[in-house]
């Protein structure tokens, strides 16, 4: 647990994830946390005369920020330190990838995230993660 | 000083629980004090009106199979300066698993994310899907 990556989007579960990443750092060794919020990537139908795909990226860019501010108050109060990126794409693709890139050795995240179907046992965000990555993966109801 | 963090980890003989035991190891340093069980789950046998197995002979051998597969896995930890809890128990894998969890009051589980037998396609074992479904203790699924 060298690194750890921290996928939040704000919802409850995420926040769940974020509070038992926190119960797990209690021993000499504190890992590194990579907290991201993945943002839907800039759609045509959102660019028109005006809007310049820039702007677009930027009003995701805070939603997405915004979505991060409940798990970092939550690492803050722990004194638990972190870096927090906002990336635009699909979100199990973009978990992976940055979890490959900085060469994460685990994800802590939340079952389901936001408007996920109730019946599902793993969110499609969290199960398509697992399918992705290789390293191991603490859910979080 | 910061209460002990318990830990139930399944296992079944696996390569995916071996690996599950390999991960530990790996998480104690930044855990500190850990309290852990290893746990085999026999699916239970015929047993008498009386409540006696009908094989009593049968179900022995079955118990102690369980139980070397928990030394085994067991093994790589005493290897690496640690101590456990062996536990055996019949039942239903994934609601065994989820009810001891539960009992033992364990912080985290941690398991194969694919098991024994199980059909290769699939992305999770039918006993890790189900033990999701069972339980709210955090699971650490290991690949």
């Amino acid at each position: 647990m060298r690194k750890v990556l921290v996928p939040a989007d704000g919802s409850e579960s995420s926040m769940r994830a974020v509070d038992f990443l926190i119960k797990l750092i209690r021993g000499r060794a504190v890992p590194e946390v990579h907290l991201l919020n993945a943002q839907p990537p800039v759609m045509s139908g959102e660019i028109y005369p005006g809007v310049t795909v820039e702007m677009v990226k930027r009003i995701h860019q805070t939603a997405g920020e915004k979505a991060l501010l409940p798990a970092q108050t939550l690492l803050d109060a722990a004194g638990i330190k972190y870096t927090a990126r906002v990336l635009l794409g699909d979100a199990a693709d973009t978990i992976a990838s940055y979890a490959k890139e900085h060469g994460c050795d685990r994800i802590v995240m939340g079952t389901r995230g936001m408007g996920a179907v109730r019946n599902l046992v793993l969110g499609s965000v969290a199960t398509k993660v697992i399918q992705l990555v290789d390293i191991p993966v603490t859910v979080r109801k | 000083m910061t209460p002990t963090f318990k830990v139930l980890v399944p296992v079944d003989g696996s390569q995916c629980s071996l690996r599950a035991i390999k991960h530990l190891i790996e998480l104690w340093d930044y855990l500190g004090q850990m309290e852990v069980r290893i746990v085999n789950v026999r699916p239970p046998m015929p047993k008498t009106k009386s409540g006696r197995h009908v094989d009593e002979q049968g179900y022995q051998r079955d118990q102690a199979e369980g139980m070397a597969i928990v030394r085994q896995a067991g093994a790589l930890l005493e290897k690496a300066g640690r101590r456990y809890t062996p536990q055996v128990f019949d039942g239903d894998p994934a609601e065994t698993i989820a009810r001891q969890a539960k009992r033992a009051q364990s912080d985290m589980i941690i398991m194969g994310a694919r098991g024994l037998g199980r059909v290769r396609s699939l992305l999770l074992g039918s006993v890790t899907t189900r033990v999701l479904q069972l339980t709210r203790i955090p699971v650490t699924l290991v690949k």
